[in-house]
């Protein structure tokens, strides 16, 4: 079949989470004969076992197929699958640029969202034509006109004739369908021109090396043919191209200005091809790259070491092969007097972190000890220097330190005013500066606060969800950098300094964190046969201590009938214990201690 | 053979019925059975035991322990006919010391004298506590009266040799309400006493309480209290603590002026590792390096006592020596060092000896004696602290 540029639609769906994403894109696939129902597995794009537990998309799907609209022509789909969630900021605006319009998708009972919003926005910036389908008119919560006008009066887009829709159920979708051929563009640009196309996603294939993901916006490309990586500048030939089926490549001949389809180039390694980069031709190179290139860096680092010292090899090897798949993973060796040999790993946000350590722990079966995840501070040293920490143990004496920097996010909370006052009390809390509050109904509220990243990376989201019974929802990019009082905050156990438990915290809120962290300690740690001090320590002064008394009586009961089996299974199961412990001075410290330390608020 | 070089043997009999479950109680019991159930697990032990002759030839029987459960919950009948069909296959003489386990609110003055007269010569009486809202708390069946009647009749009925167990750490209980029981106690001067502390164990109604927060249990300070308080109140009152949780009248006290040693025989060869051979449902044997348990299933046991001893474990070196340390070292008086080149052929210090010193190190054990009557035995910090003590001298 022949590909007539104006036949073609890429476009993704956006949504708020559990607005029924992935669902509708279920069903149009399965709608225009891509995939019969039975080969229908629940949310084909979402690949992973973790994204189908989770319901969030992690990674950056493609995929084609054919649509026979009512006019009896036949129109190319390229739906691209985009991540749900501010982690992934970044790559979800270069998929955004892939397209050329998006779905809006919002649910019929809950309405307009924080993540709608930013979605929208973010849309809107990308100049993608956005048209709303409401989502789960079958629930008895319903209201459709509510919404729709909600839509409009919020966004400003035109919402009152917006498809409504079960995805669920399958109610409405060839009207989406329709929807799409008609109201979203036919890409433009021009396949005379020189190459220029964009790089949304990457995957690593162990026969194929790096497939490369990409829009092509001018030019066409073949296999043999030279590109060039315009950020790096690296060449390479062109082994194959094609493009998206479903769950599978399918090569072709060429993939002209329009398309959406795949390259690859023998490639060895995901950040040769980095996602925003712009891929042209070496022999007749475009003249400029495609705007919004930037390298990502990491926005949370954490301490990974293997819960038992002798993985340590087996840790390095999981998390090279996690790096192949994704660029914006990073890690060095480090050594921690507590915890032995481990990695210092970044992460573009908690997600992503919780996402790579619970791939370890299932995928490569590691048993792993995580240090508390920390920001990254700028230190400006009195000498001039600045360094970037990403490690507290790595901070500078307080005698060469001028002042500290720390990230700040901006963020927007949607909450119903019924909440209001716990959510603004929630921001306080956590050092947040209100920039801004608008009424979004008469019931609903749009705050916008700048908050310290590393207030939020904890547990801010946990806090928001209990504090408003569920009913808030929560949106943010990174702001910049702002001079803050900083501190570190030591952990001595019995007089001995735990270098894995140390974190940078607020000046102000040293005593609280330190008094809640000592009491959180004194939990886990198992009681010795002797009296174990705890003490949390800030500049070498104390500020809180709790005490794990000393265990004086640890006797077995009588040995019933002489069933001997039983109490040794006992004295088994204590020894077995101790050995999963790790040894700090002459205290054994379990795992859970250096995990419960990241949990420190229960609201 | 002469009866001087037969090997010693203990027979232990499980009866698995309850009137009622203590709240605390997870062991495998039948709460109230039938009569018919009663009936066939009789006539299933019986069969047991019959098969089983082969394991009882040319051996000299030491003791026989009726446990539970509640044995004296069924029928003395039952009990009769239990010792004799095993006197059928070894004998028992004056010096075989047979216990039955009692609970003072199944006692009648009928079956004591039945159980004198199959031959039973030592009871244990379960009272817990002498503190009614104890008791209570305890989901026990009787009363402090009904103890101190049936003691009584004990005494009167010809028992000489009677056995209380008391329990610390229960619910609602204090310094002073461990003093009381154990005054009452004392004051019947029975020859032995065991004092265990509460274990929570899962799948009780305590456990569950626990979790919830409704058990008034001391607090872990008060518990360390109560269980020091009740070595000190009972050793100071004649009675010698012989092992973690079991005191005996010594010679020359009120009621023990014939110098007789009461220590527990059956319990002792659980401790020394003699043989022992179980029987009933889910009950236990040792029979040199062999450790059997029966079926923990009720129907399964009744329907072939035959098949018996099933789980054989063969026990390797290492494990008997681990069992050789963690089950002697509960005696206060410990192990005796040659005891342990006698059965293993190894020298005890080529296998523990960086452990010992460790311990002896720490005051958590010490030796006494010298040469052949060298001994090893924990100290009261040590005996308070077994379970972390012990599980070090496990070997793998």
């Amino acid at each position: 079949m022949e590909i007539k540029q104006d036949h073609i639609r890429n476009f993704c769906i956006i949504a708020h989470i559990d607005h029924g994403k992935s669902t509708l894109a279920d069903r149009i696939l399965e709608k225009t004969g891509l995939l019969t129902e039975r080969e229908m597995q629940d949310q084909v794009l979402d690949n992973m076992d973790l994204e189908r537990e989770r319901g969030i998309t992690i990674k950056s799907q493609a995929v084609r197929t054919v649509y026979t609209a009512k006019n009896g022509e036949e129109y190319i789909f390229n739906l691209i699958d985009t991540p749900g969630h501010v982690d992934f900021n970044y790559e979800v605006s270069r998929s955004l640029a892939a397209c050329d319009g998006a779905v809006l998708v919002v649910d019929a009972s809950q309405g307009v969202e924080a993540q709608t919003l930013a979605n929208v926005y973010l849309a809107m910036d990308h100049d993608l034509d956005v048209f709303p389908v409401l989502n789960k008119i079958d629930l008895p919560s319903a209201d459709p006109d509510r919404v729709a006008e909600e839509i409009e009066d919020v966004i400003g887009i035109e919402a009152l004739d917006a498809p409504r829709i079960s995805a669920k159920a399958g109610i409405g979708i060839e009207e989406v369908l329709e929807n799409i051929v008609h109201k979203i563009p036919a890409p433009v640009g021009s396949s005379d021109q020189p190459l220029k196309c964009l790089i949304f996603d990457s995957l690593y294939d162990s026969y194929k090396g790096v497939i490369v993901f990409m829009r092509i916006f001018d030019g066409t490309v073949r296999s043999g043919d030279r590109i060039r990586f315009m950020a790096n500048g690296m060449e390479e030939e062109v082994v194959e191209v094609g493009y998206f089926g479903a769950g599978r490549f399918i090569p072709c001949d060429e993939l002209s200005s329009g398309m959406v389809g795949y390259i690859t180039a023998s490639i060895k390694d995901v950040r040769e091809a980095r996602v925003g980069d712009t891929v042209t031709s070496a022999v007749k190179p475009c003249k400029e790259a495609l705007p919004g290139y930037k390298r990502v860096n990491p926005m949370v680092y954490c301490g990974v070491y293997p819960a038992d010292t002798r993985d340590y090899p087996n840790l390095r090897d999981a998390l090279e092969k996690l790096q192949l798949n994704d660029a914006s993973l990073t890690f060095e060796p480090e050594t921690s007097l507590a915890l032995g040999f481990g990695f210092r790993c970044g992460f573009l946000g908690l997600l992503h972190l919780d996402i790579i350590a619970e791939r370890l722990e299932r995928e490569y079966d590691l048993d792993l000890v995580t240090t508390a995840p920390g920001v990254v501070y700028r230190v400006y040293k009195t000498d001039g220097g600045m360094i970037e920490l990403t490690n507290p143990s790595n901070l500078p004496e307080p005698s060469e330190i001028d002042y500290m920097e720390e990230p700040i996010v901006s963020a927007e909370i949607m909450v119903s005013t019924e909440y209001l006052g716990a959510i603004i009390g929630l921001c306080q809390e956590r050092r947040g500066i209100q920039t801004g509050m608008e009424y979004i109904e008469e019931t609903r509220v749009l705050l916008k606060y700048d908050l310290p990243l590393n207030e939020i990376i904890y547990d801010f989201f946990d806090a928001l969800k209990s504090r408003s019974r569920g009913y808030a929802s929560f949106d943010y990019e990174m702001k910049g950098y702002v001079r803050s009082e900083l501190v570190k905050l030591d952990i001595l156990i019995n007089k001995e300094y735990v270098d894995a438990l140390s974190f940078i915290v607020f000046k102000d809120s040293a005593y609280a964190r330190g008094s809640k962290m000592c009491e959180k300690l004194k939990g886990e740690i198992p009681r010795h046969l002797f009296e174990i001090p705890i003490q949390a320590a800030v500049g070498g002064k104390i500020i809180a201590r709790e005490t794990v008394k000393a265990v004086r009586k640890d006797v077995l009961a009588k040995c019933y009938g002489g069933d001997i089996t039983r109490k040794k299974k006992l004295l088994e199961k204590q020894k077995e214990g101790k050995k999963k412990m790790r040894q700090i001075g002459s205290v054994e410290v379990p795992k859970e201690a250096f995990l419960s330390v990241l949990k420190l608020d229960d609201e | 053979m002469t009866n001087k070089d037969k090997k010693d043997i203990g027979i232990y009999v499980h009866i698995p019925f309850c009137v009622r479950k203590c709240f605390y109680c997870d062991f495998n019991s039948q709460v109230p059975p039938s009569e018919d159930t009663v009936f066939f697990y009789t006539a299933a032990l019986l069969d047991e035991i019959k098969a089983s002759a082969g394991l009882l030839e040319d051996r000299k029987l030491s003791s026989i322990y009726i446990g539970g459960g509640t044995p004296s919950s069924i029928p003395s009948s039952c009990i009769g006919r239990i010792i004799d069909r095993i006197s059928s296959h070894i004998d028992i003489d004056e010096d075989t010391e047979v216990t039955i386990e009692a609970n003072p609110g199944t006692l009648t003055e009928l079956k004591i004298k039945d159980y004198v007269a199959a031959g039973i010569n030592r009871v244990s009486l379960g009272l817990q506590s002498a503190v009614e809202d104890e008791l209570k708390a305890l989901g026990r069946i009787h009363t402090f009266e009904d103890f101190k009647k049936n003691f009584d009749r004990l005494y009167w009925g010809g028992i000489e040799n009677i056995s209380v167990d008391v329990m610390t750490s229960i619910p609602y209980q204090t310094q002073e309400s461990l003093i009381k029981t154990l005054d009452e106690v004392i004051k019947l001067r029975p020859q032995h006493i065991s004092a265990y502390s509460l274990i929570i164990e899962e799948n009780t109604p305590f456990y569950d309480k626990l979790r919830y927060g409704l058990l008034p249990l001391p607090t872990e300070d008060e518990s360390y209290y109560i269980y020091k308080l009740a070595q000190t109140y009972l050793t100071q009152n004649g009675y010698r603590r012989y092992e973690i949780s079991n005191y005996s009248l010594e010679p020359g006290n009120e009621g023990n002026k014939e110098e007789k040693d009461y220590r527990c025989r059956h319990n002792l060869r659980y401790w020394d590792r003699g043989d022992y051979i179980g029987f009933g449902v889910s009950a236990a044997s040792l029979i040199g390096d062999h450790r059997f348990t029966n079926t923990k299933d009720l129907n399964e046991y009744a329907s072939d006592p035959g098949r018996i001893k099933q789980e054989d474990l063969v026990l390797r070196p290492e494990d008997a020596m681990a069992e050789f340390m963690f089950l002697g070292l509960r005696k206060t008086d410990g192990i005796r060092c040659a005891d342990f080149r006698e059965s293993f052929d190894t020298d005890i210090n080529e296998v523990y000896g960086k452990v010992m010193r460790h311990h002896v190190d720490r005051k958590l054990a010490a030796f006494s004696g010298e040469d052949e009557e060298r001994r090893f035995f924990l100290t009261d910090t040590g005996l308070d602290l077994s379970n972390v003590v012990m599980s070090e001298y496990l070997l793998y």
